[in-house]
C-alpha cells in the first residue's frame, strides 16, 4: 500500500523534545508504539483529534506538524 | 520477521482456528454424509472439541503473550484495520454463501438437464443433508476468519 500524502515532523519534533522515545509520545496521546511508528513513516494518517494531540504535546499548531502538498489550481 | 504483539496475537489465532477446524473436519468428513446432528458420532466429536479448544487456547495464548505481561488496549487505527478486515471478510463470506446456494440450486435444480452422465455430473451431485450444510457453514466460516486474519496481518505490515 502506497504511503498517505500526508507528511509529518514527528521524528524531528520528539528529537528536539529531549529526544522523546515513541514509547513516551505513544502513552501521552493514548495509543500504541506501533501506531506512533506508522504515523511517523507515513503509513497511518491520524484521525484529526489524535493529530491535534500530538501537536498538542510538542506545543506547536497542527499545521507545522502535519503538512499535505498544494494541489495545482485550476483558474 | 519481527512481530508486535498484536501481529503476534492475530497470527496465534488464526493458527488455532486453523488447526480446530482442521480437526473438526478431519473427523467430521469421515462420518457418513447422513449422520444426524444429534447422533452420538456427532456429538461426541463437538464434545472432543471443548477441551481441545481450551487446552489449545491457553498454549497460544501463552506462546502469544509471551513474557510480556503488559497488553495494550485496541487504538483508532487497531480498530479501523479490525473494521476494514470484518468488512472483507464479510463480504467474502456473503459471496460463499451465493455460491455455495448456487452449487445446491444448480445440482438439484437446472444441472440434471444441462449435464449428460459424465464426470461433471457425478462430482456435482452431492447430498444435502444437516451435516453436509453444517461442514460447508464451517469450512465457510473457517475461509472468512482466515480471511479477516490475514487482511489484519496485510494492513498491519503494508500501512493502513
Amino acid at each position: 500500500m502506497a504511503k498517505t500524502r500526508i507528511s509529518n515532523q514527528i521524528r524531528t519534533l520528539r528529537f528536539f523534545s529531549d529526544e522523546m522515545s515513541q514509547a513516551a509520545l505513544a502513552d501521552k496521546i493514548g495509543v500504541t508504539r506501533q501506531t506512533v511508528m506508522a504515523i511517523e513513516a507515513a503509513k497511518y494518517s491520524p484521525s484529526l483529534e489524535l493529530a491535534f494531540k500530538i501537536a498538542a504535546v510538542f506545543g506547536k499548531e497542527l499545521g507545522e506538524v502535519f503538512t499535505y502538498p498544494k494541489e495545482p489550481q485550476n483558474d | 520477521m519481527n512481530l508486535s504483539n498484536r501481529e503476534r496475537s492475530i497470527f496465534g489465532h488464526m493458527v488455532f482456528e486453523t488447526g480446530i477446524t482442521v480437526y473438526y473436519l478431519w473427523y467430521a468428513m469421515k462420518l457418513p454424509v447422513d449422520t444426524l446432528l444429534n447422533s452420538k458420532e456427532w456429538v461426541g466429536l463437538v464434545i472432543s472439541l471443548i477441551p481441545i479448544g481450551i487446552v489449545g487456547g491457553i498454549i497460544v495464548g501463552a506462546i502469544v503473550i509471551g513474557t510480556k505481561s503488559k497488553t495494550t488496549a485496541a487504538d483508532e487505527r487497531d480498530r479501523g484495520i479490525e473494521s476494514k478486515a470484518d468488512g472483507i471478510a464479510y463480504r467474502m463470506m456473503i459471496v460463499a454463501i451465493a455460491l455455495y446456494l448456487g452449487l445446491i440450486g444448480f445440482t438439484y435444480g437446472i444441472q440434471p438437464d444441462l449435464v449428460p452422465d459424465t464426470f461433471a455430473k457425478q462430482w456435482l451431485t452431492f447430498a444435502i443433508t444437516p451435516l453436509s450444510v453444517l461442514n460447508a457453514l464451517v469450512i465457510i466460516m473457517f475461509v472468512a476468519e482466515t480471511t479477516k486474519y490475514a487482511c489484519q496481518l496485510w494492513f498491519y505490515r503494508r500501512g493502513y
